[in-house]
């Protein structure tokens, strides 16, 4: 999927970032995630849904070799952008600029680890997060005048959702679900069939994963393009 | 009906999304006081102290203590060291600032639901 806008659909600070990104080879090898996807879909498909939230989370593969070692690294940009880096007490650095949180993710395979690591050649500090890997399936160019970012595709996203609603943690996992669910909606409007079930059928899924996409779309009162072939499967 | 309980669904996604949001920002705002109250106290600035009919500028840290304004005098190696400290502090508080107003929205419009 390919999408081309004249106009940039984000507001100009977050152009900015995304035109430094992609000037920089970022997006050869990572994602805008989380919440900010939805704008494009929104605005490319016409889809009900106007929000974003100030967080921008990016995905980065963890493994990443690049002919040449980038001019600058993500810490570095980030900086001359104004941004600024705030550790927590567990090592996972976002940077601010005003009402903007930058955060980036990395996938995580397997259920410990530390709570962040280092991507090398960005040298930026990721948080490892199951599922990530599956957002970089068949993900969507979308360009934007003279630059091109990827995010992942429609179908990918919702599944991605559709699995983590129901793995929310902490105080505000209500509100983060319902928004997961709310996205899911949005998103299961344009999902093609074909791609939602080719991701189904090559993506490894465990049987607690499956449930957790079968609770979402109960919860969410939405059947996926095709169905869940393994429902299809038990008759 | 159908078309009320998804109206209904909506609103209640677009207050759950507000809620999150402000549970964000609540966060926000104290990992900035709390990265703030690493850095050293006061701001960086100049003092003019005249001797011998000559006036002379320092660099110095102005800090409240109790009532008064204290000045600290630096050294230029001080300041070198301190300047980055007192940028970064600067900025983290504009930051604050403006996540703090954000917050405020946030809640005002929580209390509308």
């Amino acid at each position: 999927m390919h999408i081309r806008f004249d106009h940039s659909p984000f507001v100009a600070s977050v152009t900015e970032l995304l035109e430094e990104l992609s000037a920089l080879g970022f997006f050869h090898h990572g994602l805008l995630i989380g919440s900010w996807p939805m704008t494009v879909y929104a605005e490319h498909f016409t889809l009900p849904y106007g929000l974003a939230t100030n967080d921008i989370d990016f995905a980065v593969a963890g493994v990443v070799k690049m002919p040449e070692a980038p001019r600058e690294t993500i810490p570095e940009l980030m900086q001359r952008l104004g941004y600024t880096p705030l550790p927590d007490y567990t090592g996972i650095e976002t940077f601010i600029q005003g009402e903007f949180e930058v955060e980036f993710l990395t996938h995580r395979r397997g259920g410990g680890g530390p709570p962040a690591v280092t991507v090398k050649p960005w040298q930026v500090s990721a948080q490892p997060l199951p599922f990530i890997d599956l957002l970089f399936i068949r993900p969507a160019k979308v360009s934007i005048a003279e630059f091109t970012i990827t995010i992942p595709s429609p179908e990918a996203l919702m599944i991605h959702k559709l699995i983590i609603a129901q793995r929310r943690t902490g105080s505000d996992k209500e509100n983060k679900k319902s928004k997961d669910l709310y996205q899911c909606e949005v998103l299961n409007q344009v999902a093609r069939e074909e791609e939602v079930q080719r991701i189904l059928a090559e993506y490894p899924m465990s049987k607690d994963v499956r449930k957790a996409i079968e609770t979402s779309c109960k919860e969410a009162e939405l059947t996926v393009p095709g169905g869940l072939p393994w429902l299809a499967s038990k008759g | 009906m159908q078309a009320i309980r998804h109206e209904k669904k909506k609103d209640d996604s677009v207050f759950s999304m507000l809620d999150s949001e402000r549970s964000r920002c609540e966060r926000v705002v104290e990992r900035l006081k709390s990265e703030l109250e690493k850095l050293p106290k006061g701001s960086l600035g100049q003092r003019k102290v005249k001797s011998g009919g000559k006036e002379y500028l320092y660099l110095c840290i102005r800090f409240r203590k109790g009532d008064k304004v204290v000045f600290e005098h630096l050294s230029p190696k001080q300041a070198d060291e301190l300047g980055p400290m007192f940028e970064r502090k600067k900025k983290l508080k504009k930051d604050l600032s403006i996540n703090q107003v954000r917050l405020h929205t946030l809640k005002k419009l929580l209390e509308k639901r």
